[in-house]
């Protein structure tokens, strides 16, 4: 290959990867108490008939600042199997933090190709953009202008790749085992079906 | 002397441990675990349980309600939690999405305080973690 085209090929990479969308995470990641969500959840490719919820339960005010609560009831898992704790994140200038990682589920600025640790242990994986601009139809919507962002958990031998709408949040979540040839079907796939925002808080559908 | 009665379980973080027996002692009664350290791989998104990461117990106390056990974690707060780390205490009531009524003591990586959460403790509250 000659060096032209080399630099060719270096210069279209460049260009996609530094394709910025400055402080975007907060509207892909809306927090905002009573804000809710409904996932249908597919198994092996397959519908399961359990649905997974989502919630903006409460706001509380930590010495660092504004802390969401958000609750989740996965009904594909018994009772007994369910995590009996909430995730807690904070909407810093920086990002999207989750407490219980320690890490940042958005940085403030996305841009494409863009790296970030999923975890403050370098075991815990990492995340990256793969796309600013995917669209995908969920909740009966076509959305545009998605962004997709994969996360390597070499540690739980999986992928995911996550696809967020902007004012909307997370649209569907898509959990591959991890392969050498990276080309596998999700084992797991949990997309929107309905999402809204209740006063006072509560999940969309009376949970089982 | 009271005592914590781990029947089994294992709870890895030694500050856990450590806020179990302040809670024994303060309340005079033995505390009775009955899940500590998690392994198994979540089927969904969520792995930031402080089980899985060996941070967190559940957990009832001889001779009180869960309620009361609650009660008391909050008025001696300053008594059972260390003042530099970051804790956060749920009351899962009767109504509880997970498996049973319980006292939930987990363990952030960084931070300071405590924080009390309620959940399940009327049917219109299944599921839904609120402060307390």
């Amino acid at each position: 290959m000659s060096r032209l085209k080399i630099l060719l090929i270096a210069c279209v990479v460049l260009s996609a990867c530094t394709h910025i969308r400055a402080m975007t995470s907060h509207r892909y990641f809306p927090l905002k108490q009573g804000n809710a969500w409904v996932y249908d959840i597919k198994l092996d490719g397959k519908p399961s008939g359990h649905i997974l919820q989502v919630l903006v339960s409460d706001v509380v005010n930590e010495s660092s600042g504004q802390v969401f609560v958000v609750s989740e009831i996965d009904e594909s898992l018994e009772p007994h199997k369910r995590h009996d704790q909430p995730t807690t994140y904070q909407s810093r200038n920086t990002g999207i933090f989750c407490q219980e990682s320690g890490a940042y589920v958005l940085p403030s600025s996305l841009a494409n190709c863009q790296t970030w640790q999923a975890g403050p242990l370098n075991t815990a994986g990492m995340n990256r953009v793969i796309s600013v601009d995917a669209n995908l139809e969920a909740a009966g919507q076509y959305f545009e202008g998605c962004l997709v962002v994969e996360r390597k958990e070499p540690q739980f031998n999986r992928r995911i790749e996550f696809t967020f709408a902007s004012e909307v949040g997370l649209l569907r979540s898509r959990f591959f085992k991890l392969s050498d040839s990276g080309v596998t079907l999700p084992y797991r796939e949990e997309i929107l079906i309905e999402f809204g925002h209740l006063t006072p808080p509560r999940f969309l559908r009376p949970p089982n | 002397m009271s005592n914590v009665n781990y029947n089994n379980k294992t709870v890895s973080d030694e500050n856990v441990k450590t806020v179990l027996q302040r809670v024994a002692d303060q309340l005079k009664g033995d505390v009775n675990v009955f899940s500590g350290d998690r392994s198994a791989v979540p089927k969904g998104g969520s792995k930031t349980s402080h089980h899985l990461q060996g941070r967190a117990a559940d957990f009832s106390v001889t001779g009180y309600t869960l309620q009361n056990v609650f009660a008391n974690l909050k008025s001696k707060k300053s008594d059972i939690f260390d003042s530099v780390k970051k804790y956060q205490v749920i009351h899962h009531g009767s109504h509880t999405a997970t498996g049973g009524a319980h006292i939930h003591i987990g363990r952030y990586a960084s931070g300071s305080g405590v924080s009390f959460l309620i959940e399940g403790l009327t049917a219109k509250t299944k599921g839904i973690y609120t402060s307390d």
